[in-house]
């Protein structure tokens, strides 16, 4: 594991290591051998859903009480039984896992989906998905990588969602991030943050200024991420996105709330709610950002020490994709060696 | 006349009263994307319509009491004039921007009440002027803009030879076919004449050419960015509308219209109701789209004379300008 504190090491606008050499090309290269959590364990019943990961497609459905995932629709599946892709082995079969309330299909070479790969997701229970209300199905046009872009620069809060996140005079903002070859999280800290015209008006919170940690941790294969923030006088709850790439064009953002870590139930049952308005002020950015650059010319981007997890997040997603062009789709240990991100999000741990 | 998809020189990219202090404005031409807006001093400023940090249209961010544009995504601002970056937000006081900072800027020129932007390799230069087609006082004025799903080059040379086709004149009737004379190059572009009726007169009958009440003439420059027009009573030889077209190429197939005009109604007191109404309701506008039937049928006579394929008549004297 990597812990970098970029406030020291890194000067204003540097753009460091190979990401200074190699075009910044979101969604120009695929990395596959990872799980998916591609839906909602309680949307999938007997009548298949489709949905795709790099343009793959998943059906999802139930057979009885087995949870399949199929190349085909369960009508075809006989006739493509031995004729599948090396996606299934032929089988016409995904690996898939029901885990956290998500179906987890494999998406990469079926020998290799250990379940074991999974994301630990501390504050959503394995065995069980968490209630409806909790739970929130978006849309990005937009490739996978900006969103996580997006999720990596908090800063955009300030002025994406202002009214829900307050806005940007604080008096201390520091960005913290730590890395494994597969993850990029990123921790800011700020002090004395204006209160949100949300927390104000619908919270009911009377200071006008918090302190504010927010936390970001991403997958970098699948687009998992972890979003949490931590108030001095509002409550707060983390979020798992899986941010599933259907295409360089459309990110899945299925979600769900860790419900259990938030005391305050009138808190816990209305924020869910503001999912698809949040949703929607981001999506006014990704939706113009990608076609400059999904199809443009490559034009290096201006960086400050806000980017440093951005910029990071780069360097390990072409260290993965340099790897696998030569073949290697393995995980590195160091995941085994990292930190335990609920201690790092400071969340308890759901059974 | 340039039918290629780059155009060089000025081209109309917004009307003078589309741009603003208040919010910015995004425009696309000839397949790039600007922002434009006006900084503290009231000048028009065009800039790429996207952020240096991380690709976001600027038009959709605002514009800070420093005159400055502000991202919408990380707050980011730049000036206007010189398209630096001039403030990044949460940074701390003694963080400094680096000079390389900046989105392009662009020359921009106002004239007319058009805003038009320079494209080109090397600095405007006085060889190709800003379009100058000033208006005259009007009891009535009134502009607009459009996209039109033509090409930049054919919609110029469809105005020149089918104006009934993309202008749209109410209570007035461009009369396909009869033209009036040739067209007439000179250091303005081409010049060509139609006749033209009150539209409630056109239906009941068929004047021969020369003897229409009103008369359109159109001089389009030779870029095909701007054309006048102007509309007179025959009779009396006033000109009852003058207006300012201008066009650029938005995208391969679409172009952006700009218009402005100014009405001096005719005398019509004491003539019958029909053609007081139609006085009164005199203005140009442009069309969003054209009747393709008609398009392909009509003949390209003087477009052909505009391009250079056939020459245009030499008078046997200097005529003295319509």
């Amino acid at each position: 594991m990597t812990t970098i504190d970029f406030d020291e090491q890194i000067a204003l606008g540097v753009d460091r290591g190979k990401s200074r050499h190699t075009p910044w090309e979101p969604g120009r290269h695929i990395l596959r051998d990872a799980w998916f959590p591609v839906a909602h364990s309680q949307s999938i019943g007997s009548a298949p859903r489709r949905r795709f990961v790099h343009a793959q497609p998943y059906y999802l459905w139930r057979d009885g009480r087995v949870l399949r995932a199929t190349e085909c629709h369960p009508d075809e599946l006989k006739a493509l039984r031995g004729r599948g892709s090396e996606f299934t082995g032929g089988s016409g079969d995904y690996p898939v896992v029901d885990r956290y309330g998500f179906a987890w299909v494999w998406y990469g070479d079926p020998a290799d989906a250990e379940p074991g790969l999974i994301p630990d997701i501390p504050f959503l229970s394995p065995a069980r998905g968490g209630p409806a209300y909790a739970r929130l199905s978006n849309y990005f046009h937009c490739s996978y990588e900006l969103v996580l872009e997006n999720i990596l620069d908090l800063t955009h809060i300030d002025f994406v969602h202002g009214n829900y996140g307050g806005t940007h005079e604080s008096d201390e903002d520091h960005i913290r991030v730590e890395s494994t070859s597969e993850t990029v999280t990123m921790i800011r800290t700020t002090k004395r943050r204006p209160t949100s015209a949300y927390q104000k008006q619908v919270l009911g919170i009377r200071e006008q200024f918090q302190d504010v940690d927010f936390y970001t941790h991403v997958f970098i294969r699948s687009g998992v991420c972890f979003l949490h923030a931590h108030y001095s006088h509002a409550p707060s709850m983390p979020l798992m996105q899986n941010n599933t790439p259907e295409s360089r064009f459309l990110t899945r953002a299925d979600a769900t709330f860790g419900v259990e870590q938030c005391d305050d139930p009138s808190y816990r049952r209305n924020w869910p709610k503001t999912g698809p308005m949040v949703a929607a002020q981001d999506e006014r950015m990704l939706n113009p950002q990608n076609p400059r650059y999904v199809l443009e010319g490559y034009k290096q981007d201006m960086n400050t020490r806000f980017d440093t997890a951005g910029l990071l997040f780069r360097r390990r997603h072409q260290a993965l994709v340099e790897r696998q062009q030569q073949d290697d789709f393995s995980y590195h240990d160091d995941i085994v060696k990292a930190s335990d991100i609920a201690e790092v999000l400071k969340v308890k741990r759901v059974g | 006349m340039s039918s290629n998809e780059n155009p060089q020189g000025w081209l109309p990219i917004a009307l003078s009263s589309q741009v603003t202090a208040q919010a910015p404005l995004a425009r696309r031409c000839c397949g790039r994307e600007y922002v434009l807006f006006r900084d503290a001093d009231g000048s028009a400023r065009i800039l790429e319509d996207r952020c240096a940090h991380r690709k976001a249209p600027l038009s959709l961010g605002r514009i800070t009491p420093e005159g400055w544009l502000e991202c919408p995504y990380h707050g980011w601002r730049y000036s206007g004039a010189t398209g630096d970056c001039m403030q990044i937000p949460n940074l701390a006081r003694n963080e400094t921007i680096p000079g390389n900072y900046c989105v392009e800027n662009f020359t921009a020129a106002e004239r007319d009440g058009v805003v038009f932007l320079w494209q080109g390799a090397n600095p405007p230069g006085s060889e190709r002027p800003v379009p100058d087609i000033s208006l005259p006082e009007g009891e009535r004025l009134g502009e607009g803009s459009c996209l039109i799903t033509l090409p930049a080059h054919d919609l110029a040379t469809t105005l020149l030879d089918a104006p009934w086709l993309v202008l749209d004149l109410p209570g007035l009737h461009i009369v396909p076919d009869h033209l009036q004379g040739e067209p007439l190059l000179d250091e303005r572009g081409l010049a060509v004449e139609w006749a033209l009726d009150w539209a409630p007169l056109a239906r009941r009958r068929r004047r021969t050419p020369g003897d229409y009440p009103l008369a359109l003439a159109l001089i389009l420059d030779e870029a095909g960015r701007a054309a006048r027009v102007e509309i007179r009573d025959v009779a009396s030889y006033r000109v009852v509308l003058s207006a300012g077209l201008y066009c650029a190429p938005v995208t391969h197939c679409v172009s952006a219209l700009h218009w402005r005009w100014a009405v001096n109604p005719p005398a019509v007191a004491g003539q019958p109701a029909y053609l007081v109404n139609a006085a009164d309701r005199l203005s140009l506008s442009m069309r969003s789209s054209v009747d393709a039937t008609q398009l392909v049928a009509l003949h390209p006579y003087i477009s052909s004379v505009w391009l250079g394929r056939i020459p245009a008549v030499e008078p046997a004297l200097t005529p003295s300008r319509r």
